[in-house]
């Protein structure tokens, strides 16, 4: 992969989603902006970084699961 | 019952700890199941969606039978908002998923945190990160922020922030690799 597609997966490799006016959870606009073939490798890279991300954290938490934390108050 | 199960029982009437040690346990499971609909949904929007209903449910109290109860509740809420999504988009029907006989795995999985050894690696090799790429790695841990934000703390533009992060990930796994740590092992 070139420099250029390793961010653009990078940028949707995030646990950030912004939400409508109504509270519903969006997907990532990079999301909408990689291939097929490329939304399988960010899957991938979610699985891996979400792996790391809990090991890291005292609690054994992913930045997915502090999202949902963050998001029920 | 699993300890995932104690972990979701324990959450009844709002215990915010108990539901974040489920959410150690459950979340790897669940994210594996939805490998198939990548291509054409944001997992991850599936997935926090999931999380947050399962927040609802075991916070009011919900009454657990057989085991891995809260896994198999999990994938079958998890299977609702991936059918409201696919609607949302008007995506054809996809092969099912979320049903007890759809995961097989879930009825003999044992959901855990992280291994320990594991995660000693990845703390030692996070450690010797470089700076900029390690500060960039550690501000994603949070969640709940916008890249831009973590950019802009960090004194860094957008591109330059993710550019740090792809090196940060690179360094760590060449990092583990030479620690004969295979990531891919540890995967769920």
């Amino acid at each position: 992969m070139t420099e250029e597609q390793e961010v653009q997966l990078e940028a949707a490799t995030t646990a950030f989603r912004e939400r409508d006016v109504s509270g519903r959870i969006q997907s990532s606009p990079a999301w909408w902006d990689l291939s097929p073939e490329d939304r399988a490798r960010l899957f991938q890279r979610q699985v891996e970084a979400r792996l790391v991300e809990a090991a890291l954290d005292p609690e054994g938490l992913s930045s997915t699961a502090r999202a949902v934390l963050g998001r029920i108050g | 019952m699993t300890q995932a199960d104690l972990a979701f029982l324990a959450v009844r009437g709002g215990n915010r700890y108990a539901f974040a040690h489920w959410l150690s346990m459950v979340e790897a499971p669940l994210r594996r199941s939805l490998q198939r609909y990548a291509r054409d949904l944001d997992t991850e929007v599936i997935l926090q969606e999931t999380l947050t209903r399962m927040w609802m449910i075991c916070a009011r109290g919900k009454d657990l039978e057989g085991e891995n109860a809260s896994l198999l509740l999990a994938f079958g809420v998890m299977r609702n908002v991936r059918r409201e999504e696919q609607r949302r988009l008007k995506l054809a029907g996809q092969r099912d998923g979320g049903r007890p006989e759809d995961h097989p795995d879930a009825a003999t999985s044992n959901p855990a945190p992280p291994d320990p050894a594991l995660r000693r690696a990845i703390a030692r090799c996070f450690e010797k990160l470089p700076g900029r790429p390690r500060k960039a790695m550690e501000a994603r841990l949070q969640g709940a922020t916008p890249d831009r934000d973590l950019a802009e703390e960090l004194g860094m533009k957008l591109n330059t922030f993710l550019q740090n992060i792809v090196r940060a990930r690179k360094a760590l796994a060449g990092c583990l690799e030479e620690s004969g740590v295979r990531l891919a092992e540890y995967l769920p």
